[in-house]
């Protein structure tokens, strides 16, 4: 079938290419109408701008782009950025999130002073997250990870007068210049061992490099620090229950699910493409074991940590490192025993699914922090008798988290362990399903407190503001739909992961 | 012989050198205690106040402007470079050419447009502003 239009190539980058130029219409307007309060108009641009790449990016899967049998995958600027299936599902979860957040921004940040820099900073971050999907060379890598890290500093800091909110951000700023600077020292060493910094040909020039295994090693060994802090992950955890307790609750959703997606993409990528497993175990670099001690230790500490939470936001913190841990199967399982693809294109599904299931959890707290009912368990104690359909909403998030069957979450989680099981990885699989049934403690303890338990103090009538349940109930359908939908989804995971993996 | 002794041999005469200087120093020179010598350097000036201080924000903001223009620089030195030579080629169109860079200059004028319509060049409140800062939450 011959396309309906030619397009120049790099029209595979609209989806990118739409969020940033949304950002830039948002500094016009700020600059036509400096310290403009017109809510509407700002939270609707940024909507429209990420709803229109989520259009496109759909769009293009759909019509094939990506996929090597029909349009192909577009390599541009000679390999530096790669638009595939990958790039695009990733690009999707991007879209999606931010169109969320930006929804439901519109009722939090109603009485700030600075809308504009908020709703532009956040177009800023999507563009770096969005182009951390398609960036197929160590340098692109490095520069869209710090294109999407900044403005999160500023982010996270926004509510200038909170101090939580700076205290958050400051943390947030320290531990990520540090793991940027041993991450790009670890692109440094790479780019030693091998001579080049674009993916393939890393890959191609591996052999090469037997003579600097040890410096090589070192350079994967502070790659995977650099995506272990993007992905909340341990070593560099710490930073997240922090930053997401002290940032207002719509930016820990977009950090918690967009950012946090998008670093598991640069790390697929980078792993999948640049260090294959054969070539690598060959030098005597077994990276995939790394792998299996970084998911179990995180997924443990994660669970472990918000099963001890009195605090309904670092609760959720700390279960999004959990997430990070299961999420870090994918990697762990491409060993080369199992079917690789399936594996990733699981971690792939399961990040997708998070995106819906954890914006939403978060943007419930954003909205109780909105009637500021309070923080911890027992302040949320009778709201669904207040209000029924965000705290049913909130219900479908805790049991999809916890990967209750008939939500998206335990499909992305079954396939997960089938992946795990599959590779060889018992261990792996054992923790994961241990992990889960004490996410389930921690989780429906929040919805025995919003359905079962009296309220302890007596409180005035909740109002709806219409932005936030609207983004709520979206993601709260999206967690149920997703189950019907889930053969094409999986599909495009699984297509997407085996175009990847060698 | 292992290269490496030559690398720690270096290291060894780099300590070594500047040792040596301050001893030797130490054990000629004549010992004039002197209040003023004792005092913190600043150029010559007297030195006043503590090193916590805080400057200006308005620094901050010049110094980032500075970097926009900075950039711009880089950019633009190796692309006028070759511009001419690139058109006469015939192998790319003026569009080609020139599309990019008015494209990259475009966005660095939105973003220096945003910033001067927010104040960061504005070094002077008038009294109105002042008013507009305060009631702003």
């Amino acid at each position: 079938m011959a396309p309906l239009i030619e397009l120049h190539s790099w029209s595979a980058l609209a989806p990118t290419l739409i969020l940033a130029l949304t950002g830039l219409v948002l500094f016009v307007f700020d600059s036509i109408d400096p310290r403009s309060t017109n809510r509407s108009a700002l939270a609707g641009i940024s909507t429209a701008g990420a709803l229109a790449s989520l259009g496109v990016a759909v769009w293009y899967i759909v019509a094939g782009v990506g996929d090597p049998t029909r349009r192909g995958t577009f390599d541009l600027f000679g390999g530096q950025l790669i638009v595939d299936q990958m790039a695009l599902f990733f690009m999707v979860v991007v879209a999606v999130v931010t169109a969320m957040v930006s929804i439901a921004s519109y009722d939090y940040f109603l009485e700030h002073a600075y809308q504009a820099e908020y709703y532009s900073l956040m177009l800023l971050a999507a563009t770096g997250m969005s182009t951390m999907a398609a960036a197929n060379s160590l340098v692109t890598v490095f520069i869209a990870l710090e294109l999407a890290s900044l403005p999160s500093f500023a982010l996270v800091a926004i509510l200038k007068t909170n101090r939580g909110s700076v205290e958050a951000g400051l943390k947030y700023f320290l531990i990520g210049a540090l793991s940027s600077a041993i991450f790009v020292y670890g692109i440094s060493l790479v780019y030693g061992a091998t001579g080049y910094m674009q993916l393939e040909a890393i890959a191609q020039n591996l052999e090469g490099a037997e003579g600097f295994s040890g410096l090589l090693g070192l350079g994967v060994v502070m790659l995977i620090g650099g995506f272990a802090y993007k992905t909340a992950s341990v070593p560099f955890h710490f930073w997240a229950p922090e930053a997401y307790e002290g940032a207002p609750a719509p930016i820990s959703a977009f950090l918690s699910s967009a950012s946090k997606a998008a670093g598991f993409v640069i790390a697929f990528r980078v792993f999948a493409t640049a260090f294959p497993i054969e070539t690598m175990a060959d030098i005597g670099i077994d990276w995939t074991l790394a792998f299996v001690i970084l998911a179990i230790v995180t997924m443990t500490i994660g669970n472990f940590a918000a099963a001890t939470q009195e605090n309904v936001k670092r609760m959720l913190a700390y279960s999004s490192v959990g997430h990070a841990g299961y999420a870090l199967i994918g990697l762990a399982g491409l060993t080369g025993t199992g079917s690789n693809d399936v594996v990733l294109g699981a971690a792939m599904m399961h990040l997708l699914v998070y995106g819906f299931m954890n914006t939403g959890a978060f943007l419930f707290i954003a909205l109780a922090e909105y009637w500021g009912v309070g923080r911890t368990f027992e302040d949320y104690n009778g709201l669904a008798k207040q209000a029924p359909m965000a705290s049913a909403a909130m219900t479908i998030f805790m049991f999809s988290l916890a990967g209750i069957p008939p939500f998206g979450g335990f499909f992305s989680k079954y396939f997960l362990l089938t992946g795990a099981i599959d590779a060889g990885l018992l261990v792996v699989a054992v923790a994961l399903v241990v992990n889960s049934a004490l996410s389930l403690y921690y989780y429906s303890r929040l919805v025995k407190a919003l359905w079962i338990e009296e309220p302890v103090v007596e409180r005035d009538s909740l109002t709806q503001p219409t932005g936030l349940y609207v983004a709520i109930i979206f993601a709260a359908v999206m967690t149920v739909v997703i189950l019907p939908g889930f053969g094409p989804v999986a599909d495009t995971a699984i297509e997407a992961a085996a175009a990847v993996v060698p | 012989m292992n290269e490496w002794i030559a690398i720690g041999a270096l290291a060894l005469v780099g300590i070594l050198i500047p040792l040596g200087m301050m001893s030797v120093s130490y054990l000629l020179r004549p010992s004039v205690p002197e209040t003023s010598k004792r005092a913190t350097y600043e150029s010559g000036e007297v030195p006043t106040g503590g090193t916590r201080i805080r400057f200006n924000i308005q620094y901050y903001m010049v110094a980032l402007l500075f970097v926009v223009f900075d950039i711009e620089t880089v950019l633009l030195f190796p692309w006028a470079v070759v511009y001419r030579d690139a058109l006469e080629s015939g192998e790319v169109t003026l569009m080609q050419a020139l599309g990019p860079m008015l494209l990259f200059v475009a966005i660095l004028v939105v973003g220096l447009a945003w910033a001067w319509r927010n104040g960061a060049v504005q070094w002077a409140k008038s009294p109105r502003q002042v008013e507009l800062e305060a009631n702003r939450p």
